[in-house]
């Protein structure tokens, strides 16, 4: 949990712009604002942890429909100390959600039912090179959020804030790392006064490392090899 | 054996015969009135009057719980912003939960000593020709749709009810008040739920005929057989509120109710009146809500009703009115526009009172698992007092379908 205290928590701004640097050097961090745009080759919808509802605790873990296991933390800057379930509606037999996601899409709410409970943090067991999820406050209108990233070098990126549209509508965001599958975790939050922290997060959208874009040296490693090939069949040809 | 059924007969009319003079004459012992005397009146002055003798605000102390409210505010047709305060969780807020409000229902029995005898309005009485074979008040007040859940549609008739979830009355009215908000689904989850305990009986004994009780005899065709101990046919006893709320704040303080609760009183065979008891023209308020301090500690009374008593009003009626009350106006001193000439309003009011516009309009009735049909009355949706524009289940201004428009300015009043 260290961790994602140090991942999100907004007053360690000055703190993570040191890391920045670090992670500058070698991760190019780039902010996607739509499913299209991060090109994910994997999700992980939240209904496998609950009906409309249900309480989710710190630490329980999701698994994508790729297999890779997601483990959620809530940071509890609005007071509440875990998340639930919520299903926008309409939907049977319960749903929860009134905000112009799907109609029966579960999502993962930050509160406790009463008080906010984010940030939201999201942890893969296999690095990505990118995530990405629709969120929305909970109060009615508009809302900043943000989103970050944690390095499986310990460094995080900068944080990066976006707002909504004037009536609030779900938002997209999520960090692509060009540099390769180097994101360890991703953070979201909702920052605006009087938001409590509270929001819900849409299917959680990744980018596979096995199927991930290959990085620049993995380009040259294998277009050396491809060199390679070409030549030795130019070599066999000229002998025939 | 002939002789001896005969006998048995004949023992039996006898005994009967000397039962009968009593239960039929014992409220002949009482100033006689006939039902057709008596008419309901607003709670709302006698409350107000109330207020003015309270201190400006009780503080609760630190760390005090206190009652669950959102607050909201809106532009209404007359172009001036209302904020007040309802109970519960934001429908607004685009997650839904279920609210969770204790209610303590206090039982109270109130004796009026009265020409040489004691008159006993008992909600833990029997009353068998009124509630039936082993029923109490209390006990029918809690198997009731108030604190049960049952499958409600509502709307009216517009074109038809829509169904707003198999929930309790309080909660379905609240619902289809903020349709819209909750998502327009019966599967929404947001929910106000009342979790009820039922404290130990609280007696009060008042002297009568005074200004502050009276027991009266009635006149007409009553439910009541029982002739002797509490809940005697044919009476209704009279307690002008300003004896009473003094002591129901005391019973609050006593029991070590906390702001956070709803303390409900449950009256049988007794109402109250705006002022002198004896003055006919002060009875009667069959129920009423308030609050100490802002915030501060709300509470209700009501009657239970046997049924034969008032037109219109039966079992549950009056306390319908003053929980869905409560709900959408704990503090008492939700602003609207001024409204009114409607309901059991004659006059001009300015509060959000969901129940006022409509006493006398019962919503369709609803029989429970106790086989008991209870008669919740209609309420007025929040949106009658603000806007042309109901965010109400179907459209409408009042949960079954009576209001098709909403409040017109008072004076004059009424409605569109």
């Amino acid at each position: 949990m260290s961790k994602c205290v140090r991942l999100c928590r907004p007053c360690g701004l000055v703190a993570l712009a040191l890391f920045v640097a670090a992670a500058a050097r070698a991760d190019t961090i780039n902010l996607v604002t739509s499913q299209a745009a991060l090109a994910p080759n994997d999700s992980t919808n939240w209904a496998q942890l609950g009906a409309d509802g249900t309480v989710v605790s710190n630490g329980a873990v999701a698994t994508s429909a790729a297999g890779n296991s997601v483990t959620v933390f809530f940071d509890g800057f609005g007071g509440g100390t875990n998340g639930l379930t919520s299903v926008e509606c309409p939907a049977n037999p319960s749903c929860s959600w009134t905000g112009g996601f799907n109609p029966g899409d579960t999502l993962l709410w930050a509160s406790d039912g009463t008080n906010g409970s984010g940030a939201l943090l999201a942890y893969f067991g296999a690095a990505v090179s990118g995530a990405g999820l629709a969120l929305q406050s909970d109060a009615p209108g508009a809302f900043t959020a943000e989103v970050q990233v944690l390095l499986t070098n310990g460094n995080v990126s900068s944080l990066v804030t976006l707002n909504s549209d004037a009536n609030g509508d779900p938002l997209f965001l999520g960090l692509v790392d060009t540099t390769g599958a180097n994101i360890a975790a991703i953070g979201f939050d909702i920052v605006n006064s009087g938001s409590d922290h509270d929001f819900a997060a849409d299917t959680l959208y990744s980018v596979n490392p096995t199927t991930a874009t290959p990085e620049p040296a993995s380009l040259f490693l294998f277009g050396s090899a491809l060199l390679g090939m070409g030549l030795k069949l130019r070599q066999r040809l000229a002998q025939r | 054996m002939k002789r001896k059924a005969l006998l048995l007969l004949v023992c039996v009319t006898v005994a009967l015969g000397a039962v009968l003079p009593l239960a039929f004459g014992q409220s002949e012992k009482l100033r006689q009135i006939d039902p057709s005397q008596l008419r309901q009146l607003s709670h709302e002055p006698a409350v107000k009057g109330l207020s003015k003798g309270l201190p400006k605000a009780k503080i609760p102390a630190l760390g005090t719980p206190t009652l669950t409210t959102w607050s909201y505010s809106i532009v209404a047709y007359d172009g001036n912003t209302y904020t007040g305060q309802i109970v519960g969780r934001s429908p607004f807020l685009r997650g839904k939960v279920t609210t969770t409000i204790p209610v303590v229902l206090i039982p109270l029995k109130i004796t009026i000593n009265q020409n040489g005898s004691p008159w006993v309005g008992d909600p833990l009485g029997a009353d068998p020709g009124c509630l039936g074979a082993g029923n109490t008040a209390v006990g029918l007040t809690q198997q009731s749709p108030l604190f049960n859940p049952s499958n409600i549609s509502m709307g009216g008739n517009t074109p038809t009810p829509t169904f707003v979830g198999n929930t309790t009355y309080p909660d379905a009215a609240l619902r289809a008040s903020f349709w819209q908000a909750i998502g327009a689904t019966a599967s929404s989850a947001y929910h106000l739920a009342l979790s009820v305990t039922t404290a130990p009986e609280q007696s009060l004994t008042f002297r009568g005929p005074t200004s502050g009780a009276v027991e009266y005899g009635l006149g007409g065709t009553q439910c009541g057989t029982n002739g002797s101990g509490s809940n005697i046919a044919a009476t209704l006893g009279v307690v002008n509120i300003n004896t009473i709320d003094p002591a129901l704040q005391a019973i609050i303080t006593n029991l070590g109710i906390t702001p956070n609760q709803f303390p409900f009183f449950i009256l049988y065979y007794d109402v109250i009146s705006d002022g002198d008891a004896t003055n006919l023209n002060n009875c009667c308020i069959l129920g009423y809500h308030n609050a100490l301090g802002l915030p501060g500690q709300s509470y209700g009374i009501s009657e239970y009703d046997p049924g034969t008593i008032f037109v219109g009003v039966a079992d549950i009626t009056a306390m319908s009115h003053e929980v869905e009350e409560w709900i959408f106006d704990p503090t008492g001193v939700n602003p609207t526009p001024p409204w009114g000439n409607i309901g059991q309003q004659p006059n001009c009011q300015n509060n959000l009172e969901v129940g006022d516009p409509l006493s006398g309009s019962e919503f369709p009735s609803i029989t429970m698992p106790n086989s008991v049909t209870y008669h919740p009355q209609e309420m007025a949706y929040f949106w009658w007092f603000f806007t042309p524009v109901s965010g109400g289940v179907n459209g409408v201004f009042s949960n079954n379908g009576t209001f098709l428009g909403n409040a017109k300015a008072c004076p004059p009043g009424g409605t569109n």
